[in-house]
């Protein structure tokens, strides 16, 4: 029993969304950066609140899964506000192919849409310091785990909100200062504008 | 007249500082600075003392964090820590200057020459002082190199503690350095060795050093206990970043041993990772000497030569965090050490 339900789980989520029903969701979205926590060297009082950018690129039908492709982009991550800081540039890059569990149209219809969604990725954490010293260069698995509802304006376009945890996962070449940190984590909050095709 | 005399306080007060600024000038220090405090916060030192003596010189000190943080004291150049194995270093030029330079020592001699309490021959005097085995194999042993404590006092003839007062830290002027934190102790033997004045001068360095803090896995620092650990070889001496550009300029410019002593020194012994007290590495292309103590949940300190620039690097902190994990540094290997790593970059290039 347990296996046919596995099986059955498994096809649910390989599934493409029923072609009648499917439709593209292009989603570009600003947004902050915030509760940041790593290991990674930080040479000023970073890792505040940042402003976030990015776009995802979503596959939805009516029914209850989705997939997504999500780039999201943070300038400044680790640096502070003092002009003569020691980080020259910095940013953070996640890259992440993602799993939408939305609930379905027929559910909550015109209103807004909620949805969770899960996903694996690539984390690129980036910043350059003053005389090129100790660089930060890393590049980690990343899962993401978040919550978010999209809700439609006109027939095209609609408003999405969204709220994800980001969590650097694979072991990387920097020293650690902090035994308790992931290698890097952040939640991202964002607005975005989805348009559908 | 009042004019007059600000006008010579003026000029006296830039005399005297007027030799560090030059060198500063020459170095990034400003630089080095800002990396170091960074690092420090990032590690979660409560306190660091550092210095930079170049030509004999200390051209850069500066105090960061506390070392009393409960008591908001800051940490100075002239706050005393516990140096632990950086002793070494010390002890190995004691050894050179008093028994091999003066005496008729050779550091080719069976240890059993100097101590027949030693169970097994077989050992060289070069091999304890290199943490190296009779085959040749290194091996970072600092309760075997505190087997030359009986050597050096067989040989020149007095106890440990005063050997090291009267040759180095009376005879360098190291006036904040204490022979061992267990002359804090009234109930210690080894305080039967000293004058009355020379037992309040101690007391006083001691009451004046650097908490020791543990610090957990957020970085946050609590009280750790300071042991007081009796002088020998290996460990023990209580000492400031002031003091220690002073032993180390003494070294620089031969007044504690010969230029061919000091080369031996500084040249690796058989195929292990160091001289005779100091370990030995290339890096950046050019030859770096170095040496570190740790106490664990409690003290660090690292020492940094490059004697191709006459430049010496001094830090004492009052946590473990400069050299303790995720380093390991007495395999021999100073390179990833990011205090090392920053200093390397900047002076060395």
């Amino acid at each position: 029993m347990a296996r046919r339900l596995a099986v059955a789980l498994l096809l649910l989520l390989c599934a493409p969304p029923a072609a009648a029903h499917a439709e593209w969701q292009l989603t570009p979205y600003l947004g902050s950066a915030f509760a940041a926590e790593t290991q990674l060297l930080v040479f000023e009082e970073g890792l505040r609140r940042r402003l976030t950018l990015g776009a995802s690129v979503s596959l939805m039908n009516d029914g209850l899964v989705g997939l997504e492709v999500d780039v999201g982009h943070t300038p400044r991550v680790f640096e502070g506000d003092d002009p003569l800081g020691l980080v020259l540039s910095s940013r953070v890059t996640t890259y992440s192919g993602n799993v939408l569990l939305a609930a379905p149209l027929a559910v909550t219809r015109e209103s807004l849409r909620p949805y969770l969604v899960l996903g694996l990725g690539l984390m690129q954490a980036r910043s350059t310091h003053a005389a090129g010293l100790l660089p930060v260069h890393e590049n980690l698995l990343a899962m993401n785990v978040g919550v978010g509802a999209t809700g439609f304006l006109t027939d095209r376009t609609g408003l999405r909100f969204d709220l994800r945890h980001f969590r650097g996962l694979g072991a990387a070449d920097a020293i650690p200062t902090r035994s308790d940190a992931s290698r890097l984590s952040f939640w991202r909050a964002s607005v975005g504008v989805t348009l559908r095709y | 007249m009042r004019v007059l005399m600000v006008a010579l306080v003026v000029v006296l007060a830039l005399g005297a500082f007027g030799s560090t600024t030059e060198a500063q000038d020459s170095l990034p220090v400003s630089l080095f600075e800002r990396y170091i405090e960074s690092l420090r916060r990032q590690t979660g030192i409560p306190g660091l003392s550092a210095a930079i003596v170049q030509d004999g010189r200390v051209a850069w000190e500066k105090g960061f964090g506390y070392q009393d943080v409960g008591g908001l004291v800051a940490a100075t150049p002239d706050t005393p820590y516990p140096i632990g194995d950086l002793s070494q270093t010390l002890s190995a030029t004691l050894l050179l200057h008093r028994c091999v330079e003066r005496s008729h020592m050779d550091i080719s001699d069976d240890v059993r020459r100097w101590d027949p309490s030693v169970g097994a021959g077989g050992t060289t005097i070069g091999q304890l002082l290199s943490h190296t085995s009779p085959s040749g194999d290194f091996n970072y042993d600092p309760a075997r190199f505190a087997g030359l404590t009986a050597v050096v006092e067989q040989c020149a003839g007095g106890a440990y503690p005063q050997l090291v007062a009267d040759q180095l830290l009376d005879f360098l002027g190291m006036s904040q350095s204490v022979p061992g934190a267990d002359l804090g102790d009234p109930s210690s033997a080894n305080r039967g060795w000293f004058s009355s004045g020379a037992l309040d001068r101690y007391a006083a360095v001691l009451g004046r050093q650097a908490l020791p803090y543990r610090i957990d896995s957020r970085g946050r620092p609590t009280r750790g206990d300071a042991a007081l650990d009796a002088l020998d070889a290996s460990t023990g001496i209580v000492s400031t970043v002031r003091d220690l550009a002073r032993f180390d300029a003494a070294l620089d410019d031969g007044t504690l041993l010969d230029a061919a002593t000091r080369s031996g020194a500084w040249t690796r012994v058989a195929s292990g990772q160091m001289g005779l007290g100091w370990f030995v590495q290339d890096a950046r292309g050019e030859r770096i000497v170095w040496h570190f103590g740790l106490t664990r949940d409690a003290y660090s300190s690292l020492v940094i030569k490059v004697p191709a620039r006459r430049l010496t690097l001094i830090l004492l902190a009052n946590s473990d965090g400069l050299v303790g994990p995720p380093y390991n540094l007495s395999n021999g290997s100073l390179t990833s050490n990011l205090f090392a790593s920053v200093f390397l970059s900047l002076f060395v290039g």
